[in-house]
């Protein structure tokens, strides 16, 4: 027996990942939640000083409820230091560094919550290891404002099917692997199927 | 140079001019004051001595900001393109 095979042609309807973008820059907020925008990239975005992220990102994690969240703003290396590891050395490092344990208390999975974290000369290896998937700035160099967006972009759009690596992730970005790094990450891209036919 | 103010568009001599930043606040070091700048297109924050910074004409902005949206344009329109060829690559 054959199956009624319908007529009309199904739609499938698709699904990419939500962006929650913590920004201590309020202009580059902007500039990035218009790109997450031109992308179709749901995105929700909140201006707070990179101070402040920490004690509120629980919160606002189980309020927005993305699949991914960024952690970022401004940084730099204290002029005329040179001991790359000491984290007093950075102006905003250790507080993107408790931004992500705290992060990672309300989710401790890295393909449930994707996070990027960091800015300029970022102490990447730290903050990576308190739990983000992606961070600056394994060189110490200047990062672009829209970088993290691009990594977001990469993950939002890509099949849950696939394992990013990092290499594509990190080649996609303005400044590249001086700027950004990361582990293999898990894509957050679905399709659905079928369309319901009620307009 | 007349006074410098929250907002202005500056860069730095001791650093060649490499990038511009915007004067985030101004803070009184002594007799000094201390400049905490925020890059306008990296993600960057300073201290600098006021003396060190310059203040960027509008055309000089306009021609930054316009070179590096060329940059990015470029950048996206590359990334949308490898991303639709991406299932068949490997």
């Amino acid at each position: 027996m054959i199956r009624n095979t319908p007529k009309e042609k199904i739609g499938k309807f698709t699904r990419a990942g939500k962006v929650l973008h913590l920004d201590g820059d309020k202009d580059y907020l902007d500039i990035c939640i218009e790109q997450y925008k031109k992308l179709g990239i749901e995105a929700v975005g909140i201006s707070i000083t990179e101070k402040d992220q920490a004690g509120a990102v629980y919160d606002l994690l189980q309020e927005h409820k993305p699949d991914i969240l960024v952690l970022t703003g401004h940084d730099g290396m204290i002029k005329g230091e040179s001991n790359y590891q000491n984290i007093d050395n950075y102006r905003n490092s250790k507080h993107f560094i408790e931004a992500v344990k705290e992060a990672r208390r309300y989710e401790k999975n890295p393909d449930s919550l994707v996070i990027f974290a960091g800015a300029c000369q970022s102490l990447y290896h730290q903050i990576i290891d308190a739990g983000a998937n992606f961070a600056s700035a394994p060189y110490r160099v200047l990062i672009h404002a829209l970088d993290p967006v691009l990594v977001c972009q990469k993950v939002a759009l890509t099949s849950i099917e696939k394992v990013l690596d990092p290499m594509d992730i990190v080649g996609n970005t303005i400044t590249g692997y001086k700027g950004i790094g990361g582990v293999q990450t898990r894509g957050k891209y679905r399709i659905g199927y079928p369309v319901e036919p009620f307009k | 140079m007349g006074e410098l103010r929250i907002g202005d568009v500056v860069a730095r001599k001791s650093y060649g001019m490499d990038i511009m930043f915007k004067v985030a606040d101004i803070k009184n070091d002594g007799n000094r004051k201390i400049v905490v700048l925020k890059g306008i297109c990296y993600r960057i924050e300073a201290d600098a001595p006021e003396e060190d910074l310059v203040v960027q004409s509008e055309q000089d902005i306009s021609h930054h900001n316009m070179e590096m949206s060329r940059k990015i344009d470029r950048k996206f329109r590359q990334m949308a393109m490898s991303s639709q060829m991406g299932y068949q690559k490997k």
